[in-house]
């Protein structure tokens, strides 16, 4: 349950001592205060005590906030600002107060299934093998990432088929605050998803369900591609790749869900590959601003002056090229980044495989 | 305010004025116990900028409040009577460097941390580290004469500072100081400035001066049963002529809540000191052999010591965050910053450790005693359930015998931290008639009071502490 009085204790535990300022993507872009990680715990607190009513700048803090948790990580007593957030969202939302850029998705999800409102038929399957999760992003504007992660699956012997049934694991409900909607899709998920190896390529979707579905807490089996080829990494072989890259890790990967050391073993195994490390890297990941896609569309500008200041650290190291994880840390890096390619990881992968020998 | 937002909006750009209920509601928050908001806040980019908004406020005679971060421990941030507030956040330029002449110069809303990694690679820094480094402004800690774990050796934000720009509250632009290490031209007004909180003028540039980095530091941890063993250690070690860079103590409490929060595992004793040497590897290396011998006379239970940078890092990273490490340490029960900044000669810290735990047992709280003890300056946090009204009663008066305390053995108040709201009620108790000089000075430079009115006991003198709090008490 993400209820904002649930968190009324926590708000109150946060002594405001502003450590989180130091890592806020969205408070180093616009300065105010409302747009602090302690802002927003303010504005929680504000809305649930002291009478406080959305406005404008509460509406663009709230969903400025890009959801990367890198706040949570930096909080001393580690105050659930993240989880304040959402329960600030869901009030909005009961509110009518969510940007409507935002609501669309959510009515295009709640028409089709997928937040693009994209139409197909949904096959009802048999889940006995393992099964790719693709999320709305990848099956509708990444098609190439669905197609190069099963053939790498392919190659290390993972027989993968891929979801029919289902497009959305529910996050773009979940953080624009419409929790009735989010539970309905958990729910819809829940009842295959325990039974089922899964394995991803949108973090978001992998957090989601590992993570946010009370149904299935804990007991999902579900993995990110990078943990899967890289236990197998013995068994599939790259071209040589004379070129200086490096790798953007996905908040929702790298923070939430501890996966760093999978993509970077991968990266290694490319022959001649030169690998260098952004400052702020790993579990201190900084985010590329699209907020799952919230974010990018409440705030679009804010959003890419955030990833701006990414694009600038990977020139820093003298990346020729950057490699990452998640559809939408593509996206948003790609709109920003001025000639410096970006590639997502099994795409990469994938273009520079050997023929089976 | 619809008409003050457009006329400022004039001077610092639409973008840069707000008005919403929810901005103001943010800014009504530091890191004190108190809330109190303004009317409108302002973010200028340049001192012409803050003395059109200064002397916009002097002809309304509107309040006008400086903020740099806003990590104010005691209000001092909070407009108390509403009115303007200046976040000083996008000033945050480095103006000059010139290690050569040892100064820099600074925009008042650069951050602590970031101007010292901009003089790392020159081999230079800027030494009176807060706990808040990271995140606290250079305006900031000019304006409550700041300092933290290096002051024993290093000393405090007024030792650095060499000159300023102030806008006085007609909106004056006035320069004071030098460019210069030492200078004894008239009045030494840059200093009167400093530990001023607002309520002289809004700090516009700071020219402060750097230190040579130290090339190798060493860091040793002496975890004794008793904490008055802790605190003769203390002693011992001041008089035996070594100047640590960092000499610090921790209680019980505070140990076992970083231990909880970062997962340090430190020893959970009664007493926790750190001892940090810093300067040529050689000359370090004898006094970390002069502090171990000493430290083992008071029988330590454990002793050791590292020069490896991450195990220190990690060790300095939990001692800065104890203040917001207390709340998690008991269900219900906040960290408040009431009585934590006493400072008393140095040999008295066992003393006034003493009668610290002697007040918590009466008043039934619990209170995590750390600090700078190298300095004398201690810091005692009180675990309060904040919904209970009695809790409030308790620790006023808690606070109140410990303040008595502190000045009765010839301290002071605050040895960092500043007066704010929270500890204006005691202003009187420790300053007398020195109180009524300061009134002077401020009447005279701020006849209209518009500067930060009601910081410091310059005007009105709260009866308690327990005033404005931004806690639901008694829900």
């Amino acid at each position: 349950m993400i209820l904002l009085h649930e968190f009324e204790d926590e708000m109150i535990t946060c002594t405001m001592c502003g450590f989180c300022r130091q890592v806020c993507p969205a408070l180093e872009e616009r300065g105010w205060e409302s747009y602090a990680p302690r802002g927003l715990v303010s504005i929680g607190y504000g809305l649930l005590r002291r009478g406080l009513h959305p406005t404008k700048a509460m509406i663009d803090s709230v969903f400025a906030c890009t959801t990367c948790g890198r706040c949570v990580a930096k909080c001393p007593p580690q105050t659930k600002i993240r989880d304040i957030v959402l329960a600030t969202r869901a009030v909005l939302f009961q509110g009518k107060s969510t940007p409507k850029s935002v609501t669309k998705l959510l009515s295009n999800l709640a028409r089709t299934g997928n937040i693009y409102g994209r139409t197909r038929n949904k096959l009802a399957q048999k889940h006995s093998a393992a099964v790719y999760f693709p999320g709305c992003n990848i099956r509708y504007r990444h098609p190439e990432i669905l197609k190069s992660s099963i053939t790498l699956l392919n190659r290390v012997g993972v027989n993968t088929v891929v979801m029919e049934g289902a497009d959305c694991c529910g996050a773009p409900a979940l953080l624009a605050g419409n929790l009735g909607q989010f539970h309905t899709i958990a729910r819809a998920n829940s009842s295959w998803i325990d039974t089922t190896r899964l394995i991803f390529s949108c973090p978001i979707g992998l957090q989601t369900m590992k993570e946010e579905y009370r149904e299935t807490k804990g007991s999902a089996s579900a993995s990110h591609l990078t943990e899967v080829l890289s236990q197998a990494i013995g068994s599939i072989h790259f071209r040589e790749t004379s070129e200086t890259v490096t790798y953007h890790d996905p908040c929702y990967l790298a923070r939430m869900l501890k996966v760093v050391d999978p993509p970077r073993s991968l990266l290694s195994s490319v022959p001649e590959l030169r690998f260098v490390e952004m400052a702020d890297s790993k579990e201190n990941t900084r985010c590329c601003g699209s907020g799952a896609g919230i974010t990018e569309q409440s705030t679009p500008t804010l959003s890419r002056e955030i990833a701006a200041t990414r694009i600038k650290q990977a020139r820093e190291v003298g990346a020729e090229r950057i490699i990452t994880s998640c559809p939408y840390c593509l996206d948003q890096l790609r709109k920003v980044s001025d000639g410096l390619p970006v590639d997502e990881i099994s795409v990469f992968l994938a273009s520079r495989l050997q023929s089976p020998h | 305010m619809r008409g003050h937002e457009q006329a400022l909006a004039r001077i610092v750009g639409k973008d840069n004025v707000s008005a919403d209920e929810t901005e103001l509601f943010c800014y009504s928050f530091d890191a004190s116990i108190h809330s109190s908001g303004p009317n409108v806040v302002v973010r200028p980019v340049s001192a012409k900028q803050v003395s059109r908004v200064v002397r916009y406020a002097s002809k309304r005679r509107i309040p006008v409040v400086p903020r740099g971060a806003g990590t104010a421990l005691c209000g001092h941030s909070l407009p108390w009577h509403g009115g303007i507030v200046i976040d000083t956040t996008r000033m945050n330029r480095i103006l000059e460097t010139r290690v050569e002449d040892l100064y820099v110069v600074v925009g008042p809303g650069i951050v602590y941390s970031e101007l010292n990694s901009s003089l790392k690679p020159l081999g230079f820094f800027f030494p009176p580290e807060p706990g808040s480094a990271d995140v606290c402004t250079i305006g900031g800690m000019v304006a409550v004469n700041a300092s933290g774990i290096k002051a024993v050796k290093y000393g405090a934000t007024r030792d650095y500072v060499l000159g300023l720009e102030v806008v006085l509250p007609n909106g004056e632009i006035v320069r004071t100081g030098s460019r210069t290490v030492k200078n004894a031209s008239g009045y030494q007004l840059y200093r009167l400035f400093v530990g001023s909180e607002g309520t002289l003028g809004v700090i516009t540039e700071v020219t402060l001066r750097v230190a040579p980095l130290p090339d190798y530091t060493a860091t040793a941890l002496a975890s004794y049963e008793d904490l008055e063993a802790a605190g003769r250690t203390v002693t011992k070690l001041i008089k035996s002529r070594l100047i640590p860079a960092a000499l610090e103590i921790m209680d019980k409490t505070c140990i076992q809540a970083v231990n909880k929060s970062l997962r340090l595992n430190l020893p959970e004793v009664d007493g926790l000191l750190i001892v940090e040497f810093d300067g040529h590897r050689s000359a370090v290396e004898h006094d970390m052999n002069k502090a171990e011998q000493i430290c083992r006379t008071e029988n330590p239970t454990t002793y050791t010591w590292s020069d490896d940078p991450a195990t220190r890092e990690r060790l300095w990273a939990g001692r800065k965050a104890v203040l917001p490490s207390m709340s998690r340490l008991k269900g219900g029960q906040v960290s408040t910053s009431l009585a934590d900044d006493m400072i008393v000669p140095i040999s008295k810290i066992p003393q006034l450790v003493r009668s610290i735990a002697m007040t918590a047992r009466k008043e039934h709280l619990t209170i995590g005693t750390y600090g700078h003890c190298g300095d004398g300056n201690l810091h005692a946090k009180v675990l309060l359930n904040v919904r209970e009204k009695g809790a409030w009663g308790r620790a006023w008066r808690a606070c109140r015998e410990i303040y008595r305390t502190s000045i009765a053995l010839g301290g002071s108040l605050s040895g960092e931290h500043g007066i704010g709201i929270t500890r204006a009620p005691f202003m009187k108790m420790e300053h007398g008639t020195e109180l009524n000089l300061m009134r002077t000075i401020k009447a005279a430079i701020d006849p209209s009071n518009i500067m930060n009115p009601g910081k410091l006991s310059l005007n009105q003198v709260p009866k308690t502490f327990v005033t404005r709090l931004r806690y639901p008490v008694g829900r």
